[in-house]
């Protein structure tokens, strides 16, 4: 459902944009949401989550741009494998979201 | 330690930022390595090095000794603390200071200037000089105000260098009698001696201030993480002192006019090419950021609002009341100021001069053209150094710009004026 990309940034590897249709967006901040992960001080329209690890994901609402910020900790070349893998945890929180909504709506 | 905020003051109406008295604004990794290249590229590997941690040291003495006096910092190893906390809180990475009055050691861990480096040279170009003598200059600054001793009586040597593959930077400090004293500061005081109370209007001003206002209470809480770096935009950005990039900037261009008055041109190019990098990858970073996105929406396909942000962001770093005087669309920009942070500097220290000195300003201008016109920011384009050379070095930047005007002539402004080249 989702598809990771580089995000623009001159430090190499750290910033990801994560792509998600357009009408599926509300859905994807639903299932940050259900993580748990603790918000940081963002901005009204912007909101920031800590993510384990010592990353960091922005989400500005009004444009529905996500970007992931790994944590500088992570090695360069390690750095698209944290990503896909920080990716693969919203995956799996989508698609059991999207089946618990199915559940519901049968039920 | 302290709240640094505390101590930051605004001179109003120019937006220009001061710590404690202490010209400083905000410069990215990529501008500062391209400045110090320039002056060692002009004065030699050697001088250059001299200069730059002299200027650091320096500018840092004033600032440190500022805040002593406001801090609670009363012995030596408090003032030590406090310059050590300070380096990090800026941006400039970790500094660990073992000395006393005669000199001693210091060591540096994710330095800003060797770090950076090794981040975007270290896996192509192997390095065979120190590249941290802002690092080196801000030890020994520390040193002499935790001792009370004159500005300029600590010499430095960098003894390993993390850009050189080292563990660790290194430095050894020694109490040196001979060194000359440095040259007066210029500090808010001089600046306020220089600048007229009026200021530069200009079109979408309400607009510019607006953001502007917004960026610098977004700056006002940047500060350096446990490395003692600041990541922010994509890139490491420093809080840094304006007296170390004027210092530097115009002993090089004085050095040159003294010995080779016809390279001045092109050390002149040198310092507006800085101005280049500053707009492409600071401003460019600032501008594709989640966080400008979320204040200010997203970029539209419209050079305008580039140019109107860039004006902002100027404004917001403390680079001064930049203000649009005229833009039409891919033929001619024309900026203007009443106070940039290089033209207030050349005048306190050396008098008015018969050139216009302020190139990272006219450079900037030239590069808010280009990234404007050329670069398509809302189509969202990877900044590389791929990118840079391909606007900035390729066949032609297709724009020249020109100082019509500079206040360290005596005007009352700054004029850049971009124009298209056909």
């Amino acid at each position: 459902m989702i598809r990771l990309t580089r995000d623009t940034a001159c430090i190499n590897g750290l910033s990801w944009r994560i792509c998600i249709d357009r009408d599926r967006f509300d859905l994807l901040v639903a299932c940050l949401a259900s993580l748990n992960w603790p918000e940081s001080p963002g901005t009204e329209d912007l909101t920031i989550f800590a993510v384990p690890g010592g990353h960091r994901m922005l989400v500005v609402h009004s444009t529905r741009r996500v970007q992931l910020r790994l944590s500088y900790l992570v090695e360069d070349a390690a750095r698209p494998e944290v990503a896909r893998l920080v990716g693969h945890v919203i995956e799996r929180a989508l698609v059991a979201h999207v089946a618990a909504e199915s559940s519901d709506a049968r039920a | 330690m302290i709240d640094l905020n505390a101590s930051r003051s605004l001179l109003v109406p120019h937006d220009l930022t001061f710590l404690s008295g202490s010209p400083y604004v905000y410069h990215c990794h990529h501008y500062n390595l391209f400045h110090d290249q320039t002056v060692d590229d002009i004065l030699g590997d050697e001088l250059g090095r001299v200069v730059r941690i002299r200027a650091a040291s320096s500018a840092m003495h004033d600032l440190l000794a500022g805040l002593t006096g406001a801090s609670d910092s009363r012995t030596p190893a408090e003032r030590i603390a406090l310059g050590q906390w300070l380096v990090g809180a800026m941006g400039h990475g970790r500094l660990k200071l073992a000395v006393d009055a005669s000199g001693g050691t210091a060591e540096g861990s994710w330095l800003h200037y060797s770090h950076s480096w090794s981040e975007k040279y270290g896996a192509r170009v192997r390095r065979r000089s120190p590249v941290d003598a802002v690092a080196g200059g801000f030890a020994a600054a520390i040193a002499e105000v935790a001792f009370h001793l004159p500005k300029g009586s600590m010499s430095v040597e960098q003894t390993q260098c993390a850009s050189m593959r080292a563990p660790s930077s290194a430095f050894v400090l020694r109490r040196d009698a001979s060194r000359r004293s440095p040259q007066p500061v210029v500090d808010l005081m001089a600046f306020k001696a220089v600048l007229d109370q009026e200021h530069e209007q200009g079109q979408h001003e309400d607009e510019i201030a607006s953001i502007a206002e917004t960026l610098q209470g977004f700056m006002r809480g940047v500060a350096g993480d446990e490395r003692g770096l600041v990541e922010a935009f994509g890139v490491y950005v420093t809080m840094h002192l304006g007296n170390y990039y004027n210092e530097t900037a115009f002993e090089a261009m004085r050095a040159t006019e003294a010995d080779s008055p016809r390279l001045l041109s092109l050390a002149e190019g040198l310092f507006r090419e800085a101005g280049h990098v500053c707009v492409f990858n600071t401003f460019s970073n600032i501008l594709l950021s989640p966080e400008w996105e979320a204040i200010n929406g997203p970029l539209v396909a419209d050079p305008m609002r580039i140019i109107v942000g860039c004006l902002a962001i100027a404004r917001g770093l403390g680079f001064g009341r930049w203000a649009l005087q005229e833009y039409v669309p891919g033929e001619r920009l024309i900026i203007s100021t009443s106070s940039n942070y290089e033209a207030p500097f050349w005048v306190a220290r050396y008098g008015h001069s018969e050139r216009p000195r302020s190139f990272v300003f006219l450079g900037a201008a030239l590069a808010m053209m280009v990234i404007a016109t050329r670069m398509r920011l809302w189509e969202h384009p990877v900044l590389s150094q791929e990118s840079y050379d391909a606007l900035f070095r390729g066949e032609g930047l297709g724009f020249d710009a020109e100082l019509v005007e500079c206040q360290t002539t005596g005007a009352r402004r700054t004029t850049a004026v971009v124009r298209a080249v056909r």
